[in-house]
């Protein structure tokens, strides 16, 4: 119960928080997986694995770039959804919590889309308050990065206590094959990341 | 001596840029993506960046502080940490427009910010989320690995040491970039040359690849060096995964679809596997 009403909608908050970092404000890259992970890690007591999680998240999208209108796969609710999966209640194997953190980031895209579109309601508000000859309001700016941080937050939330007893319960019910590939697979995962790095810095 | 009729002192302005106005600019530009939305991208953020800049320029509010306002609600999107040097260009800008203001001027300001956000988006694109922030990542994972792993200090310290590193190039940009845009105006893009940021671009670009080349030896190569002949079967594994991943990057293949491609794989050969 401790980790359903406290735990894990404070670390939920906090990965919100700095997921702002990503695009919202700053841009002092605290969002990136290679500061999230340890941090969240060391908050979870799996130091060592949120440090795994973390450095091979941060290869893995480097390549991924927010540039002009693109919206990149979201690192901090990857990395956030994948530590809070392998060391919540009930506890998910790394192999699996791994993919499910990917497509978690996949999915949040698609809401980050959906707040995009929704802040056109903030710049119709600021154009009225022009016509009126008052300024726009920084209350609007400020109400564009609380829905981000709130949206952001409750995915995590809704997206680990579903996805958490599914992933624990499947994966016992799984053959042994196919979690050796799961396991195989995550051991793959950091030498994706170590070419996505030498592709980034390729010759052109 | 009595002043013509043709002059008209419209007010004094009073707005400069000094510190305290430099200060507030950059605190503001940090949210110049706060409400970034698809119609007007950093429009909203742009104009409350520059808001206090203008009500100075026209403390009597009026019609033109309304123009003024509405100039910089138009869409406008560049990479944030260069964003600094437009506000400090439109600043400028509009101070000339407050003091002669003529619509070719004020459809000026317009056109100037639509050339230099392109332009220097075309420059921090590459610079920071190309070069710069793959070198630090790079930079910090090594330090984590050359210091030793008793304990947490050398993780703790690869973060702090991407974190400072990443953002005194970064801030630095998006603070002096103000100042800049504000002292050269249209002219920013000729003193940006001067910076020769194409060759830094090159020079980040080739340490990044000589710290990646070294990894790459260090994971594949050195178990050769401790394992002898007994290595070689892992060495030989870890080297084909490693062209298996350049081939994915090579066909641009996302971070999941490469994975997911890696899942496939590994349940293939479990399953092929007795």
């Amino acid at each position: 119960m401790r980790w359903y009403f406290f735990r894990l909608p404070a670390l939920c908050a906090v990965a919100a928080l700095l997921d702002l970092d990503a695009y919202r404000v700053g841009q002092w890259m605290l969002s990136r997986p290679i500061v999230l992970g340890p941090l969240l890690g060391g908050c979870l007591g799996k130091f060592g694995v949120g440090t795994w999680v973390g450095g091979t998240l941060e290869l893995l999208t480097l390549d991924d770039l927010p540039i002009g209108h693109c919206v990149p796969l979201n690192s901090a609710v990857a990395v956030a959804s994948t530590l809070l999966l392998f060391a919540g209640k009930p506890r998910v194997e790394l192999a699996a919590a791994f993919p499910a953190g990917l497509l978690l980031g996949l999915l949040f895209r698609q809401i980050e889309i959906a707040l995009r579109s929704r802040c056109h309601y903030l710049v119709q508000e600021a154009d009225l308050a022009i016509d009126r000859g008052r300024a726009p309001s920084g209350w609007l700016i400020a109400r564009g990065i609380c829905t981000h941080a709130a949206a952001s937050a409750c995915f995590l939330y809704v997206g680990i206590v579903v996805a958490g007893p599914v992933l624990a319960s499947g994966w016992s019910f799984l053959p042994f094959k196919f979690r050796t590939a799961l396991d195989l697979a995550l051991q793959g995962a950091p030498w994706l990341g170590l070419t996505t790095l030498l592709y980034v810095f390729r010759l052109r | 001596m009595a002043r013509p009729d043709h002059v008209v002192v419209r007010f004094s302005i009073t707005m400069k840029m000094d510190f305290r106005t430099q200060c507030r600019m950059f605190v503001r530009s940090l949210f110049i993506q706060g409400a970034w939305d698809y119609e007007r991208a950093q429009g909203l953020g742009f104009a409350w960046c520059l808001d206090p800049w203008l009500k100075g320029l026209y403390p009597r509010g009026g019609q033109e502080l309304k123009n003024a306002r509405q100039r910089h609600m138009e869409y406008f999107n560049t990479q944030p940490y260069m964003a600094g040097i437009v506000l400090g260009a439109a600043a400028r800008m509009e101070e000339s427009a407050a003091r002669h203001p003529t619509p070719a001027l004020e459809n000026r300001i317009v056109q100037v910010k639509k050339s230099m956000e392109a332009a220097l988006a075309g420059i921090g694109d590459p610079l920071f989320w190309g070069a710069w922030r793959p070198l630090c990542a790079a930079l910090a994972m090594a330090l984590v690995f050359a210091l030793p792993t008793a304990h947490q200090r050398p993780v703790v310290f690869g973060v702090v040491v991407y974190l400072i590193l990443y953002n005194i190039l970064a801030q630095w940009f998006r603070w002096s970039g103000i100042r800049w845009g504000y002292e050269f105006g249209e002219q920013v893009a000729e003193r940006l040359k001067r910076l020769d940021l194409q060759r830094s671009l090159r020079r980040i670009r080739y340490s990044g690849l000589i710290l990646a080349a070294f990894a790459v030896i260090a994971t594949v190569a050195v178990p050769i060096l401790r394992g002898g002949a007994g290595a070689l079967w892992p060495v030989f594994v870890r080297g084909s995964l490693l062209l298996m991943c350049l081939a994915m990057k090579r066909m641009r293949w996302t971070a999941l679809r490469a994975y997911g491609a890696l899942t496939a794989l590994a349940i293939g050969a479990a399953l092929a596997l007795p």
